[in-house]
């Protein structure tokens, strides 16, 4: 399932496009179809992240890899809060 | 002691160096392989010994309050099931801090690859130089490489 939506771009933002659909060779609106999925699929990650939602279900519900999940999860730049206290109790 | 793992710590160590894992003893189901797979693009299993377990045998099963079970997949589920089921014998291997969260919160222990590693070089599994170079490089794609940073100062500690 898809749906059009027409937006108004400022100039600067179209032109950039539209080089992009020249170097690339694809039409103007599959460029802007790239922009706005990647950068919608990364707030969703974050947000459902944050929501508590597991790497796979995300995966499952953005339709994009773990990896990719992954990779754009350590951009939030976290740290384990109980990782030193963690460490600590590793036996041998 | 049995090592479960998930598909986030089969994903991270075979893009850093699967080689490692001809020193690890480690086990799982076989969703978690067909899902690295499709992820990979190679069977992990036809390359490293990944001993695979049964989720029919599974008895006991882990109680998930549904507002929780939403936020898990069908193969996390699964996972978890099996780890609770093997809870007194096993460590679960994962780097996805909800599947951690829902494992500890059960009484199943929990670590992470780098605290893996780490646990490998205190108990001698691995050589320690050998575990230091592949956290190392395991931090260039690590979700959380503070978290490794965190690991490899608890490692100098130690020696």
């Amino acid at each position: 399932m898809s749906e059009n939506i027409n937006v108004t771009l400022p100039d600067n933002i179209a032109k950039y496009l539209h080089m992009k659909s020249k170097s690339e060779y694809l039409p103007m609106s599959a460029v802007a179809r790239q922009y706005i999925a990647k950068s919608v699929v990364e707030e969703m990650v974050i947000e459902y992240y944050k929501q508590g939602f597991s790497i796979k279900k995300l995966a499952e519900i953005t339709d994009t890899s773990i990896i990719q999940i992954m990779e754009i999860l350590k951009g939030l730049d976290e740290v384990l809060e109980d990782i030193d206290e963690e460490l600590d109790e590793i036996e041998t | 002691m049995q090592y479960i793992v998930n598909a986030t710590f089969i994903i991270n160590v075979s893009r850093t160096d699967v080689g490692i894992m001809e020193n690890m003893e480690v086990s799982t189901i076989k969703e978690v392989i067909e899902e690295t797979t499709y992820e990979l693009g190679i069977k992990i299993s036809d390359h490293v010994d990944i001993k695979s377990i049964s989720t029919k045998t599974t008895k006991e099963k882990l109680r998930i309050p549904s507002a929780k079970r939403k936020l898990l997949s069908s193969i996390d589920i699964k996972l978890l099931n099996v780890a609770y089921a093997n809870r007194k014998n096993c460590i679960l291997i994962t780097d996805d801090k909800q599947i951690r969260t829902m494992a500890k919160t059960n009484h199943v222990r929990s670590f992470t690859a780098p605290q893996y590693i780490a646990y490998m070089i205190k108990n001698k599994m691995i050589d320690a130089n050998e575990g230091i170079s592949f956290l190392n490089n395991l931090k260039r794609i690590y979700i959380r490489p503070k978290d490794i940073d965190a690991v490899l100062k608890s490692i100098k500690k130690w020696r």
